[in-house]
């Protein structure tokens, strides 16, 4: 299968010339869906807390879509951050996992 | 046509009412609201944050599913059309946050600090370190989704502003009224820290730090006490002061306290921001309209 979907890739590629790369694309970009499960989270502009930028605040209810996991600073113990979009503010960043309902394990 | 002196005068009278003229709010004082004693407020549970007066201006569990679906089925066209022709929907949203209030008191739930402390379960589900591995096709399918180029090169591909989340966003959006997006959330950022300083619950937290003290646990707030540095996995130690601190929340009724003051408070806050708020309502409504009527129409 893999050898056929190489196959198909190079030939979308010579024919059109898009972004499809000769070697198969995962199904997934939106890995996840959930929500805020404390208030007032911060959306940050990295993983660190070392970084100062805030993006955005979320709060329950605003709901989320997770693409990628990072390693990060630690809070309360856990070091793992979730690079997602807040959907009702449109704000993109990242969430320490300890804030969130859901997480993805694919790592950014 | 009122004259200018009258039409002065009662502008002023408008002002002073605190009556919503449209522009938000959020620099009027905040007047601490009445509240029934302690002994007779409603139990506080696990998600009790849902039921905040602010909520009614957020996505319902329902309203998010039939938008996630539409939008996937947005995102996915557009993201074959640029040649990603695997490009999936996402799976269903996880949905509930079973195990806090939402509040940032955190947890009232006995059983789950007694055995989680203060993770949560999914955090103990999963092997330490990520079991997946992005690919370079993964990083371009990531840029080409939300119009990131420090993901990878898009420039010269045709790729929506945005991405193709933010096409996929402006098609359900389309006749839908402008809206300040973050507003409820500043709101209820504003109505926590109102919260936090009001009187009845400040002394409320002291007598949940004299609980927790009592107990041989010295933490002045419980945001302190599940804010530390805890082991990645659950020690004896941290149920311990979990456990205590559920017990002690109990004791003083500090959550029950907490959530009707900030009701309260958000109530006000949305009584003086009602035309934003709506305005904000609006745009979820005409959304999730567009949305259902998409998937109805076969997308």
């Amino acid at each position: 299968m893999r050898k056929v979907m190489v196959g198909l890739g190079a030939v979308t590629l010579a024919l059109t010339g898009s972004l499809v790369v000769a070697s198969p694309a995962s199904a997934l970009t939106v890995r996840a869906l959930g929500d805020y499960t404390g208030a007032s989270a911060r959306i940050r502009h990295s993983q660190y807390l070392s970084d100062p930028v805030i993006n955005g605040l979320g709060q329950p209810g605003h709901r989320t879509e997770h693409y990628c996991r990072a390693y990060g600073s630690s809070v309360s113990g856990n070091t793992y951050w979730q690079y997602h979009t807040n959907r009702r503010t449109r704000v993109t960043g990242y969430t320490s996992e300890t804030l969130l309902n859901t997480r993805t394990a694919w790592a950014c | 046509m009122l004259r200018p002196r009258r039409a002065a005068v009662l502008a002023a009278l408008f002002l002073v009412a605190g009556c919503d003229s449209g522009a938000p709010d959020t620099a009027t004082p905040l007047t601490p609201p009445s509240i029934a004693p302690a002994s007779a407020l409603p139990k506080v549970s696990a998600g009790a944050a849902r039921s905040l007066p602010l909520m009614a201006y957020r996505y319902t569990d329902e309203e998010f599913a039939v938008l996630a679906r539409a939008e996937g089925l947005l995102v996915q066209q557009c993201m074959r059309r640029l040649g990603f022709t695997d490009h999936q929907p996402p799976p269903a949203p996880a949905t509930g946050n079973g195990w806090t209030t939402g509040l940032p008191l955190g947890i009232v739930d006995a059983e789950h600090a007694a055995r989680y402390g203060y993770h949560t379960p999914e955090s103990l589900d999963q092997p330490a370190g990520p079991d997946r591995t992005s690919t370079p096709q993964d990083r371009m399918e990531l840029a080409v989704l939300l119009g990131k180029s420090e993901f990878g090169d898009i420039s010269g591909k045709g790729v929506p502003e945005g991405g193709c989340q933010g096409e996929a966003i402006r098609r359900l959006n389309e006749g839908g009224p402008e809206a300040d997006l973050e507003l409820d959330g500043r709101l209820g950022q504003q109505a926590s820290e109102a919260t936090e300083a009001d009187p009845r619950v400040t002394e409320a937290m002291a007598a949940w730090s004299a609980c927790m003290a009592a107990a041989g646990h010295h933490y002045r707030t419980p945001m302190e006490a599940s804010g530390q540095e805890w082991a990645p996995a659950p020690s004896a130690a941290e149920r311990a002061v979990a456990t205590a601190d559920v017990r002690c929340k109990e004791q003083t009724r500090l959550a029950e306290i907490w959530f009707t003051v900030q009701s309260g408070y958000e109530n006000q806050l949305i009584a003086r921001n009602r035309e934003a708020l709506d305005a904000g309502r609006a745009q979820i409504d005409n959304e999730i309209k567009r949305a259902a009527d998409l998937l109805a129409s076969g997308g």
